[in-house]
Formats: structure tokens, C-alpha cells, sequence
């Protein structure tokens, strides 16, 4: 059940009008959210709804003991046991096939036979529960935390469907004291979420889903016709492509969650906005980056002991999040290429300090950050290595066609209204908050019209296969 | 309850809105304006309803209908015979699935009465259990609500989600329009579209295109051919659940009951089937279809069966196992044609 699908927009009412009959009778509220968001996650596959209770179950039984007073080694090991339970979880679905076929490769050089691979399914949102799920047992063993107050608060946390598929990946410490809260959502929140769910929808189908069959693919589909210009605004499209894509998805669970009056963190600040890449990584999908920085990064050693330790720890944590983007070589490239690029922009910044203020040093800035970004993403769109040095060949030639017309206007409003986000945005959000109901209502259905003019078949997110 | 209160106030200004753009959407004839070629078909329902009176006679069906070229040879005859201009409109829509010829035999009548209202009724066309894309663009342009909503646990989901979608299609069609500034040539294609459904009353194949292809000869396309008899089976399938008895009954009798109130004659045909799909059909399908239409559309109706036909037609009348191409489509208008003036002739005027 995608959220751009017309089954979820039968879904998310029936379950707004669920809660809102359950006002005032917590444990009831809760008990419906999470069979819910049971219902929302085994629509896709029922069997997904095992894993995600083992997950739950292995990491309730863990905290439960961590929360007590028991010896550091004891601790240590429970918390090795959440960290075999929730990664082995992760290596068996999501990597196994990927480095049995990488081992085959390597047989096939001595000659040897292939081992069978295992072709499991590839459940939807494991690694952003598992990720989330494993905050929390880490959270418990460093004390930062107190365990939840009930089975039913933890398994709620772990499944709660709006941010359940594709983040934005919520920590405890964010999630469970607004269940011990249990708030009533008010007016105020159904128009803000509202507001959310339905510039979600506008970022995923009008801006991602267009660039995405419109430009992206026709270039992907024969590289080799482009030249450095049209292979550079193919690479524009598709920065907005996953842009739209994973902020749009953000943004309808941060309104869905609103609506029923809990708040979620933000996951994208205008991030092409940025002036360097550790400013861009910043503001971009904000919940992994910051989850990658205090659950990898850091306990690594983060900047301590040196540049250069600081270096390496960087590019090992960006090599993994490539990794935990997907389990193929050109997703690890590209994490690796990023932690490179990341390094420089870090010492650079280091060194010079932060940017100095000026509109054409901020518009040269943002815009080799974002050619940084589009060199590194290269490795992201393309499905292997071949077709990533495919496209970079291409740049030595300065024929072939471009796009059509009025994808390049397109673009060119998506730029504009990125670059004014920051002020578009709670511009827009206010004035839809303060006008009356009825006009929200009128202006819902504009946009989901214009969501069917545009919508040629729903794309899958493409976060959804993380 | 001040939030139940908000979400009611909400819903009711969608509900207003949305009956808002339908209606507005409906009167422009927006509606039918969109930016898939494959939906442009429905662009003749505007254009038709453009039209001072109603014309003499009005085909209704499918795509064969849409590319056949009787209606446009019919016209010329009629024309040429009576030393006056006589119109002949083509209301057929790819699909041609029994929701959409409602809805087209409720437009044929929107200007008054035709006096030949000529339906082609292959027993597959009318099936609602189709699969083929056809199908979903019924749930998009055609579908009321309520028989989006009733049934809908006995029909693939696919299709109900269109159905939904088409609640909205006011908004959609407003939003339509501005595609066409952002694509000039989008909007020049679909100008040159509705003129020449204009200039041609709904057939696809311009006079002149006619007369030529009926002149041309042919060549087959062994490679075609080869493609169109892979597909065998899919096609089969369209055609073998047979559930006329189903949805058909329904249109039929209404557009039985239309002609009878308006006092204009009923033409029922059936199609030829191309010799390698009539090989493959169960036995006495077509026999079936044929009594029941009669039975269930009463006597004043006219049947004809053009089906044994597809026996005479080989490969180089068709350009797929459902298509004629116009040296199959003139053949057929031959036989069709006669029987049309005749039954004209005695119809009222």
C-alpha cells in the first residue's frame, strides 16, 4: 500500500476517523495504531509481519534487561545479541544473495562452480526499522534512555506506519514520550498535516515521477546518445528525482503522523541550497545521516586521533551508508566516493572556515556543491559500473540531444523553488493552515486532481527497495 | 468535537469543489480533452455533441469500429444516392467494453434521434472481465460512482482504484488544459485532432486515406502476422468468457429502449473473427450470442451476422487478429453496406 495509491487514500481516513472515535482512551488508541500499521505493512506481503515481530520481540526482551541493573559484561552481551538479531536479520535478506554472487565471481576465477543463491524477498522498510530498532537498544545500553512503559509502546514505535517503509528513522528518545503522552491531535494538526501529506504527494508524483519517466529514464535507456550537457541536466532531473522521491515520502509520513497528532523529525532542509557537501549531507535525509553519525561515525572515533583517522572513519561510515542503500558494488562506489568528497569539503571547511557571505560566492557555491553531488550520483542511478563510466565518457563530447522544452521550464520552476524553499515553504503552510476548512478541503481535491492528470501509472518510491 | 468538526468542514468543501470542476469540466467538454493517445478516441463525444441535430445514422463499438471504414463509405453512398449531404457519425471508442457503449449510445441521443443506430457486438467486446488495458480506461472516463462502489470486491482492484480516481475528473481535466501551454505542439496535435474528427464526424480514417488504401494493393506482413498469431491466446481469452448475459444485458435493453422511444431502428452486427480465432472458439459460441441478442434486444431489432465472413478474409485483411485493414474493412463495409441502405430506407424519417 503505497501512500500514492488510492488505496491508501481510503486507508489513512478510515484510520483518522478509528482514532478520533478512540479519543481519550490511550491503551485503545494505541492498540489501534498499531493493528493498523500490522494491517498497512502486511499488505505488501503477510509474511513480512514476522520479521518485524521477531524484531520486536528480540530488541523488547533485550531492553527490558538492559533497563535493569546488570553487570557491563552482561550488558555487552545483550546488546550483541540486539546487534546479531536486527543486522543478521538485515545480512540475510538484504545481502546475502549480493555477496554470494560477488563470491561466485570470484570462484569463477579459480575455476570453481557457482554456490546456488538463496532468492529471498527483499522485505520493504527493513532497514529503516531495523535501524530504528537498534537505536534503541543502543540508546538503552549507553543510558541515555528510559525503556518503554509497555510491550504495546514498543512494538507501536517500531511499526508505526507512516514512517515504517521509508523513514524518516525515528529514535526512541523521540518517539516514546509522546506515547506515554498519548496527545489528543487538535484542529491545528490535521491542517498541518494535511498541508505535509499533500506537498508530500506533489514532490513525489509531480516532481519525481515526471523527471523520473520523462527524462531519466529515455537518458538511461541509451547514455551513449547524450553529450556532456544533456547528460549533466539528466543528472539534474534525477538529484530531483530521489529528492522528490524520499522528502515527498517524508513529508507525507511526517503529515500523516501530525494528523494523528504525533510529531516526527524533518528529514530534508533544502538540501541542493548548501554551500559545501558536509553542509549538503546535512540537510539531506537528515534522520540516516545524523543515525549514521551517532551510531557509526562517532563510536568509531569520529574526529578524534587526527585528520587522517577522521578521514578514514568518515569514508568507512559513507561506504556503509552507500551499502545500507542497497546491496550492489555501485551503491558501495558511491558511498565510498562520497566519503572522499566529504573528506575534502570537511577539511576545506576546516580550513577556511565557515562560508563567507556574498550572493555570487553563495550561487558559485551551491553550484559546484551540486555538481559534486550529481558526479557521485552517477554511481547511484546507474545499475552497475559499466553504465556509470558509460555516462562519464560521455562528458568529452558536446553533441546530442537535450530534453524537451517544457521539461527544461520544469526544471528550471523545481530549481527556483528549492533555492526559496526555506521561505516558500511556512509561507505556503501558513496560509493553508489559517484559511477555513473548507477551503483546505477544496484545495485537496485540486491537488489530488492534479496528482491524476499527471500520474501516468504510480511509480514505485525509490526508497522503498532500501 | 472541534477536530471532527474541521474534518467535516474540510470534507465538505472537497465535496464542493469537486462537484464544482466536475460540472464545470463537463459543460466545457474538457472532460474528454486529456493527453494520452490512446484515450483520444474519446474526443468525438465533444465534438459530436458540437453538432445542431442528430445525423442520420451513428456507429457505436470498438476500435474496429473507430478504424473501420463503413461509416465513412456509408456516408459517401447515402450522400452520392440521395444527391445531398448525409451525415454518418463514428462514435467507436477503443475498448468498446459495455459501460463505454452506454455511455456513447447516451451521447448518440444527446442531439436528438438518428435514425439508424448501428452497434457492433462481438460477444468479447461487451465483457466485462477483460483485462486489457481498454478495460481500465472504462473505470478512468466512463464509470459512475455508484457502480465504482458496488462490486467492487468481485472486480481486480486496479480498476476500482480508477474508478475512485474518476470522482475528481473535473480537477483533472482543469489541471489537463495547462499541459497544453507548457506543450504548444501537444495542443496543435489535439486541435488537428478534433478537427478532424470534425471534418470526418469521429471516423479515423480521413475520405480520401479511404479511398486510397480500398485502391492500394496489399502485401502481407508475414512478420505481422507471425506477432498477431503469438498473441493468439490473449486474444482467445478476451473473447471466451462470453458474458454477455452480464453486463451486456443491462446496455442493451437501454439502448433498445432508446431506439424504441425515439423510433429509430436498431442494427446489431456481428463482426467477422479472423479464420485463425474462429478455428480456435468453442462450438456454437456464436450461435449463442446471436439468439440471445435477438431475444434479449426483441424483434424490431436487426441482427446481422457478418461473422462467417472472417472465413472468406486471410491474412492480408488483417493488420492484427482483431483489426481489419482497409483493404478487410472495405470488403466488410461491401457486405455491410447494402443491408444498412436497405434497412434506411424503410426506417423512418
Amino acid at each position: 500500500m503505497s501512500f500514492a495509491s488510492v488505496l491508501f487514500a481510503l486507508f489513512l481516513p478510515a484510520v483518522l476517523l478509528g482514532d478520533l472515535l478512540l479519543q481519550g482512551r490511550p491503551r485503545a488508541r494505541k492498540t489501534f495504531l498499531l493493528l493498523a500499521s500490522y494491517v498497512f505493512y502486511g499488505s505488501w506481503d503477510a509474511r513480512f509481519l514476522l520479521l518485524i515481530a521477531f524484531s520486536t520481540g528480540v530488541d523488547w526482551f533485550v531492553g527490558g534487561r538492559l533497563a535493569e541493573d546488570r553487570p557491563d559484561r552482561e550488558r555487552r552481551r545483550l546488546l550483541a545479541l540486539s546487534l546479531a538479531a536486527n543486522l543478521g536479520l538485515l545480512g540475510v535478506f538484504k545481502y546475502c544473495d549480493w555477496f554470494l554472487d560477488s563470491l561466485n565471481r570470484l570462484l569463477a576465477l579459480g575455476g570453481l562452480g557457482p554456490l546456488p543463491l538463496a532468492h529471498l524477498i527483499l522485505p520493504v522498510g527493513i532497514s529503516f526499522y531495523t535501524f530504528q530498532t537498534l537505536s534503541y537498544t543502543i540508546d538503552l545500553y549507553r543510558r541515555r534512555i528510559r525503556p518503554a512503559r509497555s510491550l504495546l509502546d514498543f512494538a507501536l514505535f517500531v511499526a508505526f506506519f507512516p514512517q515504517l517503509v521509508a523513514g524518516p528513522i525515528v529514535r526512541a528518545s523521540e518517539f516514546l514520550p509522546q506515547l506515554e503522552r498519548m496527545r489528543r491531535p487538535r484542529p491545528e494538526d490535521a491542517a498541518r498535516g494535511l498541508y505535509a501529506v499533500l506537498a508530500g504527494l506533489v514532490l513525489k508524483i509531480v516532481v519525481a515521477d515526471t523527471f523520473g519517466a520523462r527524462a531519466v529514464d529515455p537518458y538511461y535507456a541509451d547514455v551513449e546518445a547524450y553529450g556532456l550537457l544533456g547528460s549533466v541536466l539528466a543528472h539534474h532531473f534525477y538529484a530531483f528525482q530521489v529528492y522528490g522521491d524520499f522528502a515527498g515520502y517524508s513529508l507525507i509520513a511526517i503529515g500523516c503522523a501530525r494528523m494523528l497528532g504525533f510529531r516526527l523529525p524533518v528529514n530534508f532542509r533544502a538540501p541542493y541550497a548548501a554551500r559545501s557537501m558536509a553542509e549538503l549531507l546535512r540537510r539531506w535525509h537528515i534522520s540516516l545521516t545524523t543515525w549514521l553519525r551517532d551510531y557509526l561515525y562517532l563510536p568509531l572515533g569520529g574526529s578524534r586521533g587526527g585528520p587522517w583517522r577522521a578521514a578514514r572513519n568518515l569514508s568507512l561510515t559513507m561506504f556503509l551508508g552507500g551499502l545500507w542503500h542497497g546491496a550492489a558494488w555501485h551503491f558501495a562506489v558511491w558511498g565510498l566516493f562520497l566519503g572522499v568528497v566529504l573528506v575534502g569539503s570537511s577539511l576545506r571547511e576546516a580550513r577556511s572556515g565557515p562560508p563567507r557571505p556574498g550572493f555570487l560566492r553563495a550561487a558559485r557555491d551551491i553550484f559546484l556543491t551540486f555538481h559534486l553531488w550529481v558526479l557521485t550520483g552517477v554511481w547511484f542511478r546507474s545499475p552497475d559500473a559499466a553504465t556509470a563510466f558509460r555516462v562519464y565518457s560521455t562528458w568529452t563530447r558536446l553533441d546530442g540531444p537535450l530534453f524537451e522544452p517544457w521539461l527544461l521550464v520544469m526544471l528550471a520552476a523545481v530549481w527556483a523553488g528549492h533555492l526559496a524553499a526555506p521561505r516558500l515553504h511556512p509561507w505556503l503552510e501558513e496560509r493553508f493552515v489559517r484559511a477555513p476548512a473548507e477551503v483546505r478541503g477544496a484545495v485537496l481535491v485540486l491537488v489530488l486532481g492534479l496528482l491524476a492528470a499527471i500520474q501516468a501509472g504510480a511509480q514505485p518510491f525509490i526508497y522503498f527497495q532500501f | 468535537m472541534p477536530l471532527l468538526r474541521t474534518w467535516l468542514r474540510t470534507l465538505l468543501g472537497a465535496v464542493l469543489m469537486a462537484l464544482l470542476t466536475n460540472a464545470a469540466a463537463e459543460a466545457t467538454g474538457w472532460r474528454w480533452r486529456n493527453t494520452s493517445d490512446r484515450d483520444q478516441g474519446y474526443l468525438v463525444f465533444p465534438v459530436y455533441r458540437e453538432q445542431a441535430r442528430s445525423p442520420e445514422v451513428v456507429f457505436l463499438g470498438s476500435s474496429l469500429t473507430r478504424w473501420g471504414v463503413q461509416a465513412r463509405l456509408l456516408e459517401e453512398e447515402l450522400s452520392l444516392r440521395e444527391g445531398r449531404p448525409l451525415e454518418v457519425w463514428n462514435l467507436g471508442v477503443h475498448g468498446g467494453t459495455a459501460p463505454q457503449l452506454r455511455e456513447a449510445g447516451r451521447i448518440a441521443f444527446s442531439k436528438g434521434a438518428p435514425r439508424l443506430l448501428v452497434v457492433e457486438a462481438r460477444p468479447g467486446f461487451w465483457n466485462e472481465r477483460r483485462t486489457d488495458p481498454s478495460v481500465l480506461f472504462y473505470w478512468r472516463w466512463f464509470a459512475p460512482l455508484d457502480e465504482t462502489l458496488l462490486g467492487l470486491l468481485d472486480r481486480p482492484w486496479a480498476w476500482t482504484e480508477e474508478g475512485l480516481v474518476r470522482a475528481v475528473f473535473g480537477a483533472r481535466a482543469l489541471w489537463r488544459q495547462g499541459q497544453f501551454l507548457l506543450q504548444p505542439a501537444l495542443a496543435e496535435r489535439w486541435r488537428k485532432a478534433e478537427l478532424l474528427d470534425r471534418e470526418e464526424r469521429g471516423s479515423f480514417w480521413p475520405r480520401l486515406a479511404v479511398l486510397e488504401a480500398l485502391r492500394r494493393p496489399e502485401t502481407v506482413d508475414e512478420a505481422l502476422w507471425a506477432r498477431a498469431l503469438a498473441r493468439k491466446e490473449e486474444r482467445l481469452a478476451l473473447l471466451q468468457p462470453f458474458a454477455s448475459g452480464h453486463a451486456w444485458r443491462g446496455v442493451l435493453e437501454e439502448l433498445v429502449e432508446r431506439c424504441r422511444a425515439a423510433g429509430t431502428r436498431l442494427v446489431l452486427f456481428l463482426p467477422p473473427v479472423s479464420g485463425v480465432l474462429q478455428e480456435a472458439m468453442p462450438p456454437g459460441l456464436r450461435e449463442a450470442h446471436l439468439a440471445w441478442m435477438q431475444e434479449v434486444a426483441g424483434p424490431e431489432a436487426v441482427v446481422l451476422d457478418l461473422d462467417p465472413l472472417g472465413r472468406r478474409l486471410g491474412p492480408a485483411h488483417w493488420f492484427d487478429l482483431d483489426h481489419l485493414n482497409a483493404r478487410g474493412a472495405g470488403i466488410l463495409s461491401g457486405e455491410l453496406l447494402p443491408r444498412l441502405r436497405g434497412l434506411l430506407e424503410e426506417a423512418p424519417r
